[in-house]
């Protein structure tokens, strides 16, 4: 094979000699008819998974919610009324209210944008640490590859929970450093899954032949290998974001994460265990909100894992 | 003198930031109403069971807070007296109800201009390792405690300007001014005597334990585990356990769990848990009122609150009674002074509560201010229990005046170093420990100087009441002078003081001879279980 580097730089080769950017034959066609049926294929695979579907369902229940919070909410989720406090499920308070007798399904309403808001955040950062030096690690291989597997392989050494704690604990609690701890603790994660799927793909006979005409290493990258590491990514996002939300509440529940009055999930169960042998119900909503949307990322994860894949690996549906 | 200034410093943010936990500091000292109790559990305040102290028994409690280190002169800390008093006697020691009583010096006395202390020592003590105690051990130990690099004690000791050996049972503390607020530092971790054998050998204190008191240290884990034995040649011969245990737990869930396991025979609790418990037969509670109080602590050169119009309004805005019922179940007391009704400095002849929850008050005095809406910042202690539901509802209280405060939540063992030492913030809700003498909350929160007064602003009449009240020796003129203190206090909204929780404390049955402390340190020198 030979080596891309001294392909791009040959003289008289300008950089944007990828025969195929400008070739408009029929060729083009056929790919684009190949991307609608694998599209088509996927949505097959996926709407033949009624778990997966319904978590799907679910999440989007739980978004249109959290954005349409401050319309549905009963209550501000702030008042406070400190004669009716600790209070079970009412006619009046549907969840209850908590130990400064604010409405407890208000203040889900509201935590859900931000739990959503968090777990995104944490996601997005982790992507964008992970990604980019994954392609390249997977690309060039050699002493970069070495050099960032390196640095992945320490930063994963570490117990993910006890380093976001450290991270926080030196930046001081609130909402943002506890979702940027939990970013760089997931990006390993998104750089060796991008590593590995390069790692296959910069094998494939597609991308030989692309090398083999000379396409520039960026627009191979781009065109060729992206597009064909997307499936796991995508998996690997879903599945995170449930992490980070797990991640969230952890952090918020130990008072690291979102900082009052603002509330999470995480945090409203973090106050309410003070007040489980009065309120259970305080726990128990919060935790039902929680256990029920990191289960869905993780339905949605698998069913995602298995609508992709390639036809050889699929069962023929 | 920058150094000078800044060790100084760290003494004291060490030592202000000991007050700030929530098990607090304190002590009280010399004669006077010592009804500060206010039990509202059980009868008396003594253990669960009136049986017979087992000897041979071993007494294990729960305390929330790990002994910062065990060298008596360093520890930075002041809850860390609880693990150093069983080890370490004081030259003088505190009643549960915060009375000064007779410990290693049987008498003391003032020389008439109040600038000499004359301490008569008892007789017969030796230290766990067989050395006598003497006067030059004692001149010994309040040297160490001056001098030693890292004391967390030579503040308290401002005051003594050199220790003489009279003869081997009497030592001549010379003071700088008359200084009665002295003895309740000698009743604390300043007064604590360690074996001169083992300061003149290099011995590591903070591996092992020296001095005079009535255990003796068998193992120490750092935030776990402190683990004593009866030391059988202690002066005072009351029956206690032969072995006693003080366990760590921060969260008081897992220490009422601990109790309930049998794991330890005694604690205290959150005022939450109190229904818990209260139909829990195998469960005996009894509540104490501390001189620990929760507060907010302004900064009175920030955000107009040097305005007493302000300071006012601040606090008629605030629902205390409210926050109490709510937040702390009841188990309080509501009151304007820094000190709990009952207590000898505490003002009977004004109003417990001055500013009472008004908010149309609050706006009014804010509207003649001049300043009717204004923002705070609010330091908060991250981490602890109790403090983010009253951050809260301060905070939607003040918002109702047209004050918006912002919460920042800061490790509990930093605030005393943000608040009072680098001054970033406007306000800071936290609990005051309590002092061993009124004067020192008077001198820390009250005047000018004091570091625990991070605007400086007080009254002339303050300053003056605090220097009246260290240089008055009569406790009963002295008392006058307390009062009034603790009146010009409140009313000047010189400390706005939120509640005093009643702490609820719980022993199994089998506890014979527990008693909580009005200092918040219980002590463990009478208790141990039943047959």
């Amino acid at each position: 094979m030979t080596d891309t580097g001294s392909l791009e730089q040959r003289p008289g080769r300008p950089l944007e000699a990828d025969p195929w950017s400008t070739f408009t034959g029929p060729a083009v066609a056929a790919d684009q008819v190949v991307a609608v049926t694998s599209f088509r294929r996927f949505l097959r695979r996926f709407a033949g998974q009624p778990m997966a579907v319904g978590a799907l369902a679910v999440l989007v229940v739980l978004v249109l919610a959290a954005i349409a919070a401050p319309r549905i909410a009963p209550f501000d989720p702030l008042a406070q009324d400190l004669q009716d406090t600790l209070q079970g499920p009412t006619s009046e308070h549907w969840l209850g209210t908590d130990e400064l007798g604010r409405d407890v399904l208000s203040r889900m309403l509201f935590a859900a944008r931000v739990s959503l808001v968090a777990a995104a955040q944490a996601v997005l950062l982790a992507i964008a640490l992970g990604v980019l030096p994954g392609l390249m690690a997977g690309f060039l291989r050699g002493w970069v590859d070495a050099v960032i597997s390196r640095i992945t392989d320490a930063v994963m050494s570490f117990p993910p929970l006890l380093l976001a704690i450290a991270i926080v604990g030196v930046f001081g609690p609130s909402l943002t450093n506890a979702m940027l701890a939990v970013g760089v603790i997931f990006a390993p994660r998104f750089l060796r899954v991008t590593r590995g799927a390069v790692l296959a793909a910069r094998e494939e006979t597609f991308v030989e032949a692309s090398r083999s005409i000379g396409t520039p290493v960026l627009r191979i990258i781009a065109t060729r290998i992206l597009p064909n590491i997307l499936s796991p990514l995508l998996v690997q996002t879903s599945l995170a974001l449930g992490f980070a939300m797990l991640a969230e509440a952890s952090l918020s529940f130990l008072g690291l994460g979102v900082q009052p009055p603002d509330a999470s999930w995480g945090a409203m169960i973090g106050r309410a265990y003070r007040f489980l042998a009065q309120t259970p119900t305080l726990v128990v909503f919060p935790g039902i909100a929680i256990a029920v949307c990191v289960l869905a990322f993780n339905i949605l994860g698998d069913g995602l894992r298995d609508s992709f894949g390639r036809d050889t690996r699929g069962a023929g549906r | 003198m920058a150094i000078h200034r800044s060790g100084r410093l760290a003494t004291w943010g060490v030592a202000v930031a000991a007050g700030l936990l929530v098990a607090a500091c304190g002590g009280a000292d010399t004669t006077g109403g010592a009804q500060a109790g206010g039990s509202g559990g059980s009868a008396g305040s003594t253990g669960g069971s009136t049986a017979a102290l087992d000897t041979e028994s071993t007494f294990r409690y729960g305390y929330p807070i790990t002994v910062s280190r065990l060298d008596p002169h360093k520890a930075s800390i002041s809850q860390d007296a609880t693990t150093l008093f069983p080890a370490y006697d004081r030259l003088l020691h505190v009643s549960s109800e915060g009375e000064l009583v007779a410990g290693l010096a049987e008498k003391w006395s003032f020389s008439p201009d109040g600038k000499q202390l004359t301490l008569n020592l008892r007789q017969g003590v030796t230290f766990h390792d067989g050395t006598p105690l003497d006067a030059a051990a004692v001149k010994a130990n309040i040297d160490r405690a001056k001098g030693v690099q890292g004391s967390s004690v030579a503040t308290d000791l401002r005051s003594v300007t050199a220790a003489t050996v009279v003869d081997p049972a009497t030592v001549r503390l010379d003071l700088a001014q008359a200084d009665v607020a002295l003895l309740g530092a000698l009743a604390d971790r300043a007064g604590i005597q360690v074996s001169p054998k083992a300061l003149a050998d290099g011995t590591n204190l903070d591996e092992k334990m020296v001095g005079a008191g009535p255990y003796k240290l068998v193992s120490h884990v750092p935030g776990s585990l402190t683990s004593f034995e009866r030391y059988d040649g202690h002066w005072d011969a009351t029956p206690r356990a032969k072995r006693l245990e003080i366990r760590v737990y921060a969260d008081s869930v897992a220490r009422l769990n601990a109790l309930r396991t049998g794991q330890i025979d005694a604690t205290s609790l959150s005022q939450n848990q109190v229904s818990e418990v209260q139909n829990d037969p195998a469960v005996k509670m009894t509540f104490k009122t501390e001189l620990a109080y929760l507060y907010v602590v302004q900064n009175r050169a920030r955000a107009g609150q040097g305005d007493l119009k302000v300071r006012q309004a601040m606090l008629h805005a605030i629902d205390r009674e409210g926050i109490c019922k709510a937040i702390l179940f009841g188990y309080c007391e509501v009151t304007d002074q820094p000190f709990p009704p009952g207590y000898k400095a505490f003002n009977p002849d004004i109003p417990k509560v001055l500013y009472p929850y008004d908010v149309e008050k609050a706006k009014q005095l804010l509207a003649e201010a001049g300043t009717p809406s204004f923002s705070v910042t609010m330091l908060t202690p991250a981490g602890l229990p109790i403090f983010p539901e009253v951050a809260e509802a301060i905070q939607a209280q003040w918002k109702a005046v047209g004050i918006t405060s912002s919460i920042q939540p800061a490790e509990p063992s930093k605030l005393g170093e943000l608040m009072f030492a680098q001054k970033s913030a406007d306000t800071m809700l936290a609990t005051w420990g309590g002092r061993p003498d009124p004067s020192i909350t008077f001198a820390q929160r009250g005047t000018a100087a004091g570091f625990a007064n991070p605007g400086g602003v007080t009254t002339p009449k303050m300053e003056d009441l605090w220097k009246r009240s260290v240089a008055e020796t009569d406790p009963v003129k002295r008392q006058v002078i307390l009062r009034e203190g603790s009146k010009e206090m409140a009313e000047q909204v010189l400390e706005m003081v939120l509640a005093f929780p009643k702490v609820p404390y719980v022993m199994s049955d089998k506890v014979v001879g527990f008693t909580p402390y009005l200092s918040s340190k219980p002590e463990f020198r009478t208790v141990g279980l039943s047959k």
